[in-house]
């Protein structure tokens, strides 16, 4: 996971955010690699046959496909959008939930209630400070989500709800199961 | 139904003129003086970019991935980084 994998002579090119652990940058690549091979621009994908995922000790290291170019990927089409090589999703929002829930993040099967209790719980307790948040604003992602500033152009209540809704998706599940 | 939807449907270039008036005497009296309202507000519109500056920092983060948690479950807590020696 410390390296990117590529087909040919440059196998093992060093991987944005190696040490960090997984993230959705870990496979859909944009100019990482291009100071040192300036025609290695990728449009958000990778250069994997298969892509990488994190080891859990089960003999699995790649997902069964390479990750998707996301350019155009969600322009709307007549017969409406499909995601993944094998249509695997119609919406983003399925999308996002079942990418960070399941095993390209480590999470095996049976644990997706976990991955979103992990989930809110690293949205609640971000104080702003790590690595990534410095990136960006260095705000904790409850102000981020939750301050009338900083208003989405989306639903407002799911906005503002939107760690509570990650429980209430769990309590669902949790009730759908028993 | 009600006259309102006949009175549209009788006169669309008319509608379609006022709307026209209406939308340029607007534009008109919200460009004079620097004393003017703030624009549009940004509960309605939302905050220009928030989408893609939220959205990207999503994109990049590490602590969503099962080893952060498997790290947190030996007592570690969600801000402390991860150090090198665990990682491999």
């Amino acid at each position: 996971m410390n390296l990117s994998e590529t087909i040919g002579p440059m196998v093992g090119l060093p991987r944005p955010f190696a040490g960090l652990s997984m993230n959705c940058r870990a496979c859909h690549l944009a100019n990482e690699h291009t100071a040192t091979q300036p025609d290695f621009m990728r449009t958000y994908t990778d250069f994997a046959l298969r892509s990488p995922i994190p080891h859990r000790g089960d003999g699995k290291r790649t997902a069964p496909r390479n990750s998707p170019p996301l350019v155009i990927a969600s322009l709307d089409r007549p017969d409406g959008t499909l995601f993944h090589f094998d249509g695997e999703f119609s919406t983003l929002e399925d999308l996002i939930v079942g990418t960070f829930t399941v095993r390209n993040f480590g999470w095996l099967p049976g644990q997706k209630a976990e991955a979103i209790q992990h989930i809110a719980q690293v949205m609640r307790g971000d104080n702003g400070k790590g690595p990534i948040a410095t990136m960006f604003d260095g705000l904790p992602y409850l102000i981020l989500l939750r301050d009338p500033i900083l208003t989405f152009r989306t639903n407002s209540a799911c906005r503002r709800n939107f760690v509570c809704s990650l429980d209430q998706l769990q309590t669902k599940k949790s009730s759908m199961r028993s | 139904m009600f006259p309102f939807s006949r009175r549209h449907n009788a006169f669309p270039q008319v509608v379609g003129t006022s709307i026209l008036i209406f939308t340029s005497l607007l534009l008109v009296g919200c460009g004079g003086g620097s004393n003017s309202p703030a624009p549009a507000s940004v509960a309605a519109i939302g905050t220009p970019g928030a989408e893609g500056s939220v959205g990207e920092r999503l994109f990049v983060e590490t602590r969503f991935a099962q080893f952060v948690k498997a790290y947190l479950d030996s007592g570690e807590k969600v801000n402390d980084v991860l150090p090198a020696a665990i990682w491999s």
